[in-house]
Order: C-alpha cells, then structure tokens, then sequence
C-alpha cells in the first residue's frame, strides 16, 4: 500500500502490510501467535490488567509481557486465568493481573507495538475475516434463483462494511492522526463495532453459532473492552 | 381486555422476573440443568401460558380475572418483564411457545388433545421447525419434503432438515413445514411426536440465548399419518403458508419484548451500578431511556393490532427492528461505560451482550422486516403515513 500522508516509521507500516497478507485465511489463535512472534522474543502486549495469549505463546520461557512501556518478565507477575468459554475454543486464554509492579525489569523506548495499535490489528483483521466468511456463506445461499449476496439491499450492507473496514485501515496507514488521540482511537473502535454488527446480522442465524464468525466476533469486542480506553 | 385488568396482569407479573435473573447465568453456563428449576413459580407460570381454558386448570389469576396468554399484549407483558429476568430461561422454558399458535389456531380436536395432555402431565418442551439450514425462514423455498407413500392412504414420508430450532433435543412434541407440493399451497404443518421414527435432534453451540440450546432436526423418511397433519380440515389458502404468517405475526411483538426486557435490563443495570456519570454519559443514558420508551410503545400498539387481525404485522415488523437495534446498541454501551474487564467482571453485561445478537434472527430479520415495512406502506396498509 503506498503511503502519501503517514508520519508513521515504516517498520510499523511494514509490519502491519505483512501481518494483514500473511495472515489471511489463519485462525485467530495463529493471528495472535503471528503478532507477539514477530519480535525477537515473544511479547504479548497487555492492557492495563489484562493480557490475552494464545497456549503456546505463554508456554514459551522468554516470552515477555509489555504494559505500556514496560517490559516484564512473565516471573515478575502474578497472574490469574480467567474462565471464558468462548475464547478457550480458540485457544486463546485471558488473564488477570494482580499487584503489578509500577516498572518492570526493562522499560523500552521505542515500543514495537502499543495496545492501540494491537487493538487496531486484531479487530481490523476480525473484521476482515468475517468479510470473507459473509462473502462465502452468501454467495452460496440462494433465495428464489439468486445468491443471497446479489441483492440489493445485501451489497449496499456488504458495501457499507468495506467502506468502514477501508477508512480504518487508511485511518491507520496513511492518516496523520495518532491513536495516542483518545477520542480518534474510540472513533474508530465505534466504526469497527458498526462493522461487526452489520457482518453479524448478514449471517443470520449462522452468525451466532460458535463454529462461524460469533467467537470472532465475540473476541472482537473483549479486545475493545479491554484494550480501548473509553471517553 | 381493559386497561385496568392489563395494568394489574403488569404489576403481577413484574414480581416473577427476579427467579429468572437468579438462574439466567448458570443455565447461560450450563443450559441443561434447566430440568432442575422447573418447579419454579415463575418457570410454571410461564410453561401454562398460551394452554386454553378447555385445557388449564391453572391459569394466571388477578383480582379474580383469569389469564391465559392467548392475546399477545398478554404475551408482550408477560414476555418482557421475564425476559427482565432473563431472555434465555423465557424461550428455553417448558411449554407450548410457536407451536402453541399453530396448535390453538389451526388444529382439530383430537390434535389439540394430543399436544395439551402432554403440556399438562409434566414439564414438556415443545418445537416449532420451519427454519431450514439453506432457505432460512423463507416458507415459500422451504426444502423439506412430505411425500405421500401411495395415492390410496393418506401416510406420507417426511424427509428433511431444520436448523436452529428452539428446544428441539429436549422436545417432546412439535410442529414441522414441509412441501408437498409446489407453490403457495404445496405448504403443510405436521404434529410430529420425539420418538416418531427417521427422527433426530442435535443442539448446535451458540453464542448467545443458550438455554433453548438451538437445535438442528433431521427427518429421514418418517411416516406421516393423514391425522397429523394440521389444518387439514380448513381450505389449503387457511393452513400451511397461512400458518407460518399468522405465527410470524403473532409472535413477533413478542420476541421484540424479550428484546425491550433485556434493554431495561442493562439500562437500569447501569443506572444502578454506575455512579459518577459525566455529561455525556447522563446524555447518553437519557437518550437510551427516550429509546425504551418508544420502543414500548411500538411493541404494546403491535400486540393490539395483532390482537384485532393477525394480518396486521407492519407495527409488529416496525417495533422488532426498533427493538433489536437497541438491544445491541444498549448492551454494547454498557459494556464501554463499566470499561477494562467489564466483560468479565459484570457478568450480566457480558451474557446481555450475547444474547442481544440472538433476537436479530427470531422471527425475520431485520432486512425482510424492512422489506415487510416497505411493502405495507406502498400497499397503503401503514397508519399516519
């Protein structure tokens, strides 16, 4: 994607090219995988209290967890999982942690990845995926002699959710405006959830079963909760 | 019915809800233990509505006025202030639900008997199967099939598949659409019993609303007798097709109360439970109490309009999607307004969120419902406008 406005480095806009491409067609579990082993050593990014990790992530002995700009080791915290059964199918586990120290063994200056850009990532790219899977789930349904999807009123819904998941994504790449700005990065987390619940309703009731996009939805809006902080 | 015996059905029924809160989560988590609190008032009250009074001892009774749940503003009240309580145990609750409207407006004498005498002996769950995997709810392509076996008899085979059935594994009797034939006409409605053989039902894994455990049916060649077939004394233009229309009519002010229950719900959730609201909160919330209210009015005017013709859908159509889109934009908010971990740490919020997703799909989605409303206005059929 070339870029005419952003101020962005371009080991970010880098990174994120390659995540979206590489990504494509994964499960969620290995979409978060792909982000926190993109480092050196693996890092989960955390919100103030929480983390979210896939399995195999945590199970690594260097993987470290960044809160802010600091860097912990994951034997610096104390840290409970916290029961969820629609996350736990996609093997991804949520923790809570408790008596954080203020700093932790490394503070980092130039942070890889802050949670407003994870948080970005990982909705855009559910976002992304539940296209795909509408798409497909549409194109082959029919009602009379038509897919599902040729109707009018469809594409003007499927319409609307690229529009939104294409401004976020130029928003993010090519605008000049920070997510550090808290009003803009809830601006576009409300345009993400109005993305979510147009794909959702799309699907009809295949949409809330776990098996089809529901859990990546349902995950889609824990990150907001837990990663975006609200005005 | 008055004003006055509906204001005192209200008051009556508002005490019911807080059993349903007090078990919503733990059948959320755990779906089948809803067998161990069918002895609940609440539960029994709610599995003897929509019994006619030829078949129910107990009805609801207020100031000496007997209710049966037979008119759906009796249902929206009921309905809503349940679904207060908790909108999952509301449909996954024992009783005659969809299939009661079939049952109370098409069947014969002997159906009618079969279906209520099984309501009565004990807690009973029963279904309503015309949604099928391909076709949704559209009746008109429906796929499932009820073939006659010879031209002599009556006996049929029905052959076919149904998805996202309330009810249908723990269910012990129900209704079935099939084709038998093409066209608008070629639609029929059975009486199918659990144990009828070719029959067999798996609970699909759903986000949101679990306790009725959305199921999936199959039928695979299972005889059809000509006595179960409902409606087959009327003129095929007042069964089958006419059926799944009255059904959608009747019932969706009712879905869009279950809706408006979990609405005020979170609202009075979060004026509770949230202190120090800055301006725009207390803006926002205002603005979602303007919503409640609007919305109750559209829902109780429905049910009076279905109550005088069961034609009259459109207020029906208009109040659903007023009441699906709140429920989601009201469920969403609280979640941003508690903030980190409100997710996990307000667990009402987090199954609200769930369920808010689930009404979007029960009993027309809100694009058909917009079709619907389009449709009603260029045929001249819509009030004011």
């Amino acid at each position: 994607m070339s870029t005419l406005l952003s101020s962005k480095n371009e080991n970010l806009l880098n990174y994120i090219n390659r995540f979206l491409e590489e990504t494509r067609g994964l499960s969620l579990f290995e979409a978060f995988e792909w982000i926190f082993k993109a480092f050196e050593n693996p890092i989960i990014i955390s919100s103030n209290n929480y983390f979210l990790a896939p399995h195999s992530v945590l199970e690594n002995p260097n993987t470290h967890i960044l809160r802010g700009n600091n860097l912990y080791q994951l034997t610096e915290l104390k840290f409970n999982k916290v029961n969820n059964h629609f996350m736990e199918h996609e093997m991804i586990s949520l923790f809570k942690m408790d008596d954080i120290p203020e700093k932790g063994s490394n503070q980092i200056e130039n942070i890889p990845l802050t949670k407003n850009d994870f948080a970005i990532f990982m909705r855009t790219w559910i976002a992304l995926e539940c296209l795909a899977y509408d798409k497909k789930l549409l194109s082959n349904r029919y009602s009379g002699k038509l897919p599902i999807i040729q109707y009018q009123m469809v594409k003007g819904q499927f319409s609307e959710a690229i529009i939104k998941i294409y401004s976020i994504i130029n928003n993010y790449i090519n605008g000049n405006t920070t997510l550090e700005n808290k009003s803009f990065n809830v601006f576009i987390h409300n345009e993400i959830d109005d993305c979510m619940n147009t794909l959702i309703n799309l699907t009809g009731g295949h949409g809330v079963l776990t098996e089809t996009v529901s859990r990546k939805i349902y995950l889609s809006f824990v990150i907001k909760n837990l990663f975006v902080e609200s005005e | 019915m008055n004003i006055e015996k509906i204001n005192a059905f209200e008051e009556a029924i508002k005490s019911y809800y807080q059993e349903f809160r007090d078990i919503g989560l733990i059948i959320d988590e755990q779906p089948d233990r809803l067998h161990e609190f069918t002895d609940l008032a609440s539960v029994q009250l709610l599995s003897r509505m929509m019994i006619p009074s030829e078949y129910n001892d107990h009805p609801f009774i207020i100031n000496n006025t007997k209710f049966y749940g037979l008119t759906c503003i009796e249902r929206v009240i009921g309905t809503e202030w349940l679904s207060y309580g908790d909108a999952g145990v509301v449909v996954g609750c024992p009783g005659p639900s969809l299939s009661g409207i079939i049952i109370q407006d098409f069947a014969d004498e002997q159906q009618k008997e079969q279906y209520y005498s099984k309501l009565l002996s004990k807690p009973c769950w029963t279904f309503f199967a015309l949604t099928e995997p391909n076709k949704g709810s559209d009746a008109m392509h429906i796929e499932t099939n009820m073939k006659k076996v010879n031209a002599c008899d009556g006996q049929r085979l029905l052959n076919g598949e149904k998805y996202f059935i309330g009810n249908g594994t723990r269910a012990e009797i129900g209704v079935v659409f099939a084709r038998t034939t093409t066209g608008p006409i070629g639609i029929e409605m059975c009486l199918i019993e659990k144990d009828s053989d070719g029959f067999s039902a798996e609970a699909l894994d759903t986000l949101g609303l679990r306790a009725p455990k959305l199921s999936r049916l199959t039928f695979q060649n299972v005889r059809i007798n000509e006595e179960q077939i409902i409606g087959r004394h009327l003129s095929p233009l007042k069964r089958g097709m006419h059926g799944a229309i009255t059904v959608f009519n009747k019932m969706r002010p009712t879905v869009a109360a279950m809706a408006l229950g979990v609405s005020q719900a979170t609202y009075d959730y979060m004026i509770t439970n949230k202190k120090n609201l800055s301006l725009d909160q207390q803006q926002k919330l205002e603005h979602f109490q303007n919503e409640l209210i609007t919305t109750r009015n559209l829902i109780r005017q429905a049910a009076l309009e279905v109550d005088i013709n069961p034609r009259n859908g459109y207020v029906g159509s208009i109040a659903k999607v007023r009441a699906t889109s709140l429920v989601k934009q009201i469920t969403q908010y609280a979640l941003d307004l508690f903030g980190e971990g409100a997710f996990f740490e307000h667990p009402y919020l987090n199954k609200w969120f769930r369920d808010a997703f689930a009404f979007e799909n029960m009993e027309g989605t809100s694009n058909i419902l917009k079709l619907n409303i389009f449709q009603s206005y260029m045929n001249g059929k819509i009030s004011y406008v």
